[in-house]
C-alpha cells in the first residue's frame, strides 16, 4: 500500500484536502497526514489550487509506492 | 539622494550556500556550534529544465537569522575540493547552482516588500521572480556584481513542527548520503517515512508507559 506523509502545516492543507479525496486511507501520524492508496494515486495540481513553488516540496516522505510524474500537472504514485 | 527612502530592510534573513558535502555541513554547524536546524524544504527540481531535486536546510545563527544550504542530488562538483567553493563559475555551471549562493534581506511586510520591488522597478531593475514558497515570500533580482539578491517577508511564523520536520529531513538525508547507493530524493523520502513511523511508534510507547 502506498504511503504517502504530509507535513500537516497550513501550506500544505490545500494539497492534504485534495489527497483525502483521491486515497483510500487518511490519518494522521506524528505531525504528518499519511495518505494511503492500494492504487495509482493521483493528485491534480489545479484541482487542488497548490502553487508551484509549494507543490513541489508538498510530499515529506513516501514509500511502497514510486512517483512515475511530478510535473505542474499532477503528482502520479504507482504501487511499488 | 536616499533621504527621502525609508529604510525598512530588517537584517539577514538567511544567507545560502550550496554545498556537496551535507554530512560534514551538519557536524560543523549542527554536531559542534550547537546551532538548531528549523527548517527545511525537500523538492522535486521545478523551473529550469536543468534543475535537479533538491534538499534546502536552515540553521538558525541567531536573532532570527537563518544560514542556509542547498544540496542537490546527482550533481558533480564543478571545483577541486579545497577551493573557495563555487564563487567563481564558468558558462558550464547552470544558473541555479550559482544563485544558490545569495542573501535574503529581511523585511517585516507584504507591503514592504511591494515596496522594494516599486523601487528596483521605478529604476528600470528588472525583479525577475516574485514567489510565495513554503514560509516566505521573495522577491529576486542580481545585484551589479552579478549576485543574487533576495527580499523576503514571512507569511507564517514557523513552529516547532517545522523545525521537527526539519531535524528528520536532514537524519534522513544523512543516511541516505552516506550509503552506497547513489542518493535521491526518493530514497531520502523512504527512510524519512520510515523515521516518521518509528518516532510514532516511540511517542505512542511514551504515551502507554505513562
Amino acid at each position: 500500500m502506498i504511503e504517502l506523509y504530509v507535513l500537516d502545516v497550513p501550506e500544505f492543507r490545500a494539497f492534504i484536502d485534495e489527497g483525502a479525496k483521491v486515497a483510500d486511507q487518511c490519518r494522521t501520524i506524528g505531525n504528518y497526514v499519511l495518505l494511503c492508496s492500494n492504487d495509482t494515486l493521483v493528485i491534480d495540481r489545479r484541482q487542488a489550487g497548490v502553487r508551484q513553488a509549494v507543490w513541489y516540496s508538498a510530499v515529506g516522505a513516501l514509500r511502497h509506492g514510486k512517483v512515475a510524474q511530478f510535473d505542474k500537472d499532477a503528482l502520479r504514485v504507482e504501487p511499488e | 539622494m536616499t533621504e527621502e527612502l525609508g529604510h525598512l530592510a530588517r537584517g539577514v534573513d538567511h544567507a545560502a550556500f550550496p554545498t556537496f558535502d551535507p554530512a560534514g555541513t551538519v557536524r560543523f554547524y549542527h554536531d559542534i556550534l550547537g546551532f538548531p536546524i528549523v527548517h527545511s524544504v525537500c523538492a522535486v527540481g521545478w523551473g529550469p529544465s536543468d534543475h535537479p531535486d533538491f534538499v534546502h536546510f536552515f540553521f538558525d545563527i541567531g536573532k532570527g537569522d537563518r544560514l542556509a544550504f542547498f544540496y542537490y542530488f546527482g550533481l558533480g562538483q564543478f571545483s577541486e575540493p579545497g577551493q573557495d567553493a563555487y564563487a567563481t563559475h564558468g558558462p558550464e555551471v547552470p544558473g541555479f547552482f550559482r544563485d544558490s549562493r545569495h542573501l535574503a534581506i529581511h523585511v517585516d511586510s507584504e507591503d514592504a516588500l511591494a515596496e522594494y520591488r516599486r523601487r528596483l522597478e521605478d529604476n528600470d531593475w528588472t525583479v525577475e521572480m516574485q514567489v510565495k514558497h513554503e514560509t516566505i515570500e521573495s522577491i529576486y533580482t542580481h545585484d551589479p556584481n552579478g549576485f543574487l539578491v533576495e527580499f523576503t517577508y514571512p507569511t507564517r511564523e514557523t513552529t516547532k513542527v517545522d523545525d521537527e520536520d526539519a531535524e528528520l529531513t536532514v537524519r534522513a538525508l544523512l543516511d541516505v548520503v552516506s550509503g552506497d547507493e547513489q542518493p535521491t530524493l526518493s530514497k531520502l523520502w523512504a527512510r524519512k517515512a520510515e523515521l516518521i513511523v518509528a518516532n510514532a511508534a516511540t511517542a505512542l510507547e511514551g504515551q502507554q508507559g505513562r
